[in-house]
């Protein structure tokens, strides 16, 4: 599944998925893949990027229409 | 001077002058646990370390029963055994590759081409020396151990080519993106 709040949040601060990766300290293929749904990061991970990017994790990582 | 300790050199002094001017790597990131790579890297990193194995076992495997059919393999016994290892290192790094797991954050692309490029011509020139100075390729319709440097050379060649066409993607991915 798609992780559009990520890009979306993203691209409120004119970041490219280079500078996050950079900021972040991980490879512009992982933020990418984490985007694109093809990756799901452990929490610490989850954590950094909320960090870089001035949002809590239900705001970047909480599904709100998935059931169970 | 024997030209073998003159190609050794060479290939030493580019070798230091590449990890100069490349090999330098940014300040550790904490979301790489020390080794360089980040967490999605680590886990295909793994993953390939694992299939190649398995790709390894299964050359020994299928090599085992040829030459028990045939009562001999293609070539001779290290050459074949080597190849092996080659094949599983070569799978390995391929997957790692296609997966955008060979190269660590903040390491350079053009770092790891270029000591790729360099092993790729050490081994070529080692070869067609060993042939120019008579080794014999195939003898008794057998591969020989002059093949060694050969099969390193394509090992490389391989890598390399993947690592270009996996850059040739990432360019096409960071195009549409931007």
């Amino acid at each position: 599944m798609k992780n559009l709040k990520l890009k979306a949040a993203r691209a409120s601060l004119d970041l490219s998925q280079e500078e996050l990766a950079c900021r972040v300290g991980v490879s512009r293929q992982t933020i990418s893949a984490i985007e694109k749904g093809d990756y799901n990061p452990t929490i610490k991970l989850c954590v950094a990027i909320c960090r870089e990017l001035g949002k809590t994790l239900d705001d970047i990582f909480w599904e709100e229409n998935r059931e169970g | 001077m024997d030209w073998g300790l003159v190609l050794m050199l060479v290939a030493l002094a580019a070798t230091v002058a590449t990890f100069v001017i490349f090999g330098r790597q940014n300040k550790e990131s904490e979301n790489t646990n020390g080794s360089g790579f980040d967490e999605r890297q680590v886990l295909y990193r793994g993953k390939a370390f694992k299939y190649s194995f398995i790709v390894m076992s299964v050359y020994y495997a299928l090599y085992a029963v040829i030459v028990s059919l045939c009562g001999e393999g293609f070539g001779s016994e290290e050459l074949m055994i080597f190849i092996g290892l080659e094949i599983g290192l070569v799978f390995c790094y391929v997957y790692c590759i296609l997966h955008d797991a060979f190269v660590a954050v903040n390491r350079s692309f053009a770092f790891i081409v270029i000591l790729d490029l360099i092993c790729l011509i050490i081994q070529l020139v080692s070869y067609f020396r060993e042939r120019a100075e008579g080794a014999l390729l195939v003898e008794n319709g057998k591969l020989t151990s002059t093949g060694l440097p050969l099969s390193l050379a394509v090992s490389f060649g391989v890598i390399l080519i993947a690592l270009l066409v996996r850059k040739h993607y990432q360019k096409k991915e960071e195009r549409e993106e931007a």
